[in-house]
């Protein structure tokens, strides 16, 4: 779009920005900017360009539903990026993030005009535009540049896109999340109110600070039984004749108890009990109420009712507790979320649950996983593995999962890991070339041997004899320690 | 494990030196891969194993590449392969290191990872006179691992097992290499999508695997 006077609204830009600058060159091609903004709004990731950064040299990366989806072109819901160390994983994840919000810390690694040659293309409603980021240097701030907003997909005037952006940032809340792979396993609260966030980077954020938005409801709940308490023992006090009259304040205490929602039974039941059972333990819901760490965070309890204090918890259970917590309790809506290693010292079982469990507590949420676990990376569709690899040069590109040349159509993927062994998932998607040892190879190969020796003996009508019985049960011990699995092996 | 006929035909210059060495009773100077003719015996090897592993038959280069039009007074012209230089009998690696007979060019993972410094019996040398790996080996189809052959007496079947294992025959990988090339040819033939004789036109490589399974499937 060439600038003039009728896509150039100078209030709008004002309103969102410090610095603006008019025109750039993109794709050698001379268009104009609607806008520059510091601040943007919960929006889903469409794709990401990387012309020149570091690694990465042409790469684009189409973050979209394939052609065949019923959802063909919309933003993935989720996304799994895989690769060998080096790659770029969380870098990806943090250019995703810093495209999107202002968050400093996701760029503090990387000199600021490296961006330059990176894009980010983004939806919400029905709204697109790609982003670039660039630094200022007198002010030592970030400024976004939106390219061409375009509403179903026409391009619009740059006030157009700034009254959807407005009215979408209200009606949103918490816009993003970041979870880094160094989650700080502390429960302590800072005092700061994430409830009023729009973006929380759990790099500086405190994870402990979202129990405040449940403690303020545990509070009034705690006083509200002791209110109905004292009530009672004021009418045991005032007309210690009138039974009918205690029996009455008993009955609107137990009548609260049954109907009122205890936060904690809350936590419990919606959020933690689900993933907790995995590994014996559960949420703590009787509580004295004598002092404020009775209710500074949640309690976890074995399933003999014995507390497991905090410093006992393994680093798997403050994994998952600093995780789910969050996403529940800050009820992400439309929120794009980034999880840096969600594998981090879980069980395999654990693993496999927690993608759909995690997407569980959210609403309209776009996820984006940074693994090296093939049990992580098996929840997904191929069209939402984004698996970065080095090529023979030692810069990075996308592995598609269809033959080149072909459209990137459902019908196409040959890589599906829902129909994979996880053998096959190290195989095929995690380039792993030995999926079992060698020995493992010599004993199969040993162990078909025998059985042929064994058919054999049954041939010449034999497999009574001694040798034959010897070579039975070596054949019988050496097949239960592969566990009768090399017939498909 | 095809049966190879090791003619030292091309690599000429080679030959003379090697010739020139034993005949002196002289020990050959010390092995490296940077040895003057460590190309062209390479490439001689490849045209003789028509650009396969020697032991598992994995593709290592398009056997045109190191025919005799590659070739000019003796020596090869440089080429890329994939694979390695082996010494069957690592032993004689010290004093006979350039020795021709001691030679095969392999996958590179079945000799670094499988074969190594392991001595196998020399049952499976695929240059020896009276090889001839029916004799020795049956393929399993249903996994896709060579076995000693049945038929065979225990004993010797156990040193063929060593052989096996030694040479990297079932390794993990090249199982699910031959896996992937031969069961939709296979299954082709079994189905009559193709005829046998199509098949064996269109194979390039695991050629004992397929003829051993095409054998005990009954397909012939």
């Amino acid at each position: 779009m060439v600038l003039d006077d009728q896509n150039f609204h100078w209030a709008n830009l004002q309103r969102f920005s410090h610095h603006f600058s008019f025109i750039l060159f993109r794709d050698n091609v001379l268009v104009s900017i609607l806008a520059l903004i510091y601040y943007f709004t919960a929006m889903k990731i469409t794709k990401v360009q990387l012309k020149d950064f570091h690694q990465f040299k042409d790469v684009t990366i189409d973050l979209t539903y394939p052609l065949g989806h019923p959802k063909a072109g919309e933003p993935l819901d989720k996304v799994c990026i895989i690769g060998q160390s080096g790659t770029g994983k969380t870098t990806l994840l943090k250019i995703i993030g810093g495209h999107t919000f202002t968050i400093n810390s996701l760029f503090k690694e990387y000199k600021h005009d490296e961006f330059s040659n990176v894009e980010v293309s983004v939806k919400f409603r029905d709204v697109e535009t790609d982003i670039s980021v660039g630094f200022d240097k007198v002010d030592e701030k970030n400024t976004y540049y939106v390219f061409e907003p375009k509403l179903k997909k026409e391009i619009i005037e740059f006030q157009k896109y700034a009254e959807i952006e407005d009215d979408f940032r209200l009606q949103t809340k918490t816009h993003f999340i970041f979870f880094p792979a160094d989650l700080h396993y502390e429960f302590e609260s800072s005092g700061s109110d994430l409830s009023s966030k729009k973006v929380i980077d759990f790099t500086n954020d405190k994870v402990g600070d979202v129990w405040s938005l449940v403690f303020g409801e545990i509070q009034k709940f705690q006083e509200e039984e002791i209110k109905l308490k004292q009530e009672i023992a004021k009418v045991a006090v005032e007309s210690n004749s009138d039974v009918k009259a205690i029996q009455k304040a008993v009955r609107k205490l137990e009548k609260w108890q049954k109907e009122g929602e205890n936060p904690i039974n809350r936590v419990a039941e919606k959020c933690l009990d689900p993933v907790l059972r995995h590994i014996n333990l559960r949420v703590k819901r009787d509580f004295n109420f004598e002092g404020k760490s009775d209710i500074g965070f949640v309690k976890l309890e074995d399933f003999n009712g014995n507390e497991v204090p905090y410093h006992l918890l393994s680093t798997g259970t403050k994994q998952i507790l600093l995780t789910a917590l969050p996403l529940y309790l800050l009820k992400p809506d439309q929120t794009l979320i980034l999880c840096d290693e969600p594998e981090r010292s879980l069980y395999p079982s654990l693993q496999k649950f927690i993608i759909d469990y995690y997407i569980s507590l959210t609403k309209k949420s776009q996820f984006f996983f940074a693994t090296h676990s093939p049990i992580i990376a098996s929840c997904f569709e191929p069209w939402e593995i984004v698996e970065l690899k080095f090529n023979k040069d030692g810069y990075v590109y996308q592995d598609q999962y269809y033959p080149k040349g072909k459209e990137r159509h459902v019908d196409n993927y040959t890589i599906i890991p829902s129909y994979l062994t996880y053998d096959l998932m190290l195989s095929k998607v995690f380039d792993l070339e030995e999926t079992h040892s060698h020995d493992r190879s010599e004993k199969i190969t040993e162990v078909l041997m025998l059985r042929n020796q064994l058919l054999k003996f049954k041939e010449k009508k034999e497999i009574s004899s001694e040798e034959a019985q010897k070579v039975y049960k070596e054949y019988r011990t050496l097949a239960e320690k592969l566990f009768w699995n090399f017939e498909t092996d | 494990m095809r049966k190879i006929e090791k003619d030292l035909t091309l690599a000429t210059a080679y030959k003379k030196w090697l010739d020139g060495l034993n005949k002196s009773g002289e020990e050959h100077p010390e092995y490296t891969s940077n040895g003057k003719f460590y190309q062209d015996i390479v490439a001689n090897l490849l045209w003789v194993q028509k650009g396969l592993c020697a032991y598992t038959e994995m593709f290592l280069v398009n056997v045109k590449e190191v025919g005799p039009e590659s070739w000019k007074t003796g020596r090869v012209k440089d080429f890329d392969f994939l694979g390695h230089l082996d010494h069957y009998d690592s032993g004689l690696k010290k004093k006979k290191g350039w020795e021709w007979n001691n030679f095969f060019v392999v996958h590179s993972d079945v000799n670094v990872k499988r074969k190594g410094q392991r001595k196998p019996y020399g049952l499976l040398k695929p240059d020896r006179p009276t090889y001839d790996p029916f004799y020795y080996l049956e393929y399993d189809y249903k996994t896709h691992n060579f076995v000693p052959n049945s038929e065979r007496d225990t004993s010797l079947q156990t040193k063929i097992l060593h052989d096996i294992n030694t040479l990297g025959l079932n390794y993990k990988p090249i199982i699910d290499y031959r896996r992937e090339y031969l069961t939709p040819i296979i299954d082709d033939v079994s189905l009559g999508i193709m005829t046998l004789t199509k098949a064996k036109e269109r194979l390039f490589k695991f050629y004992t695997a397929f003829e051993m399974s095409i054998q005990s499937l009954r397909l012939e």
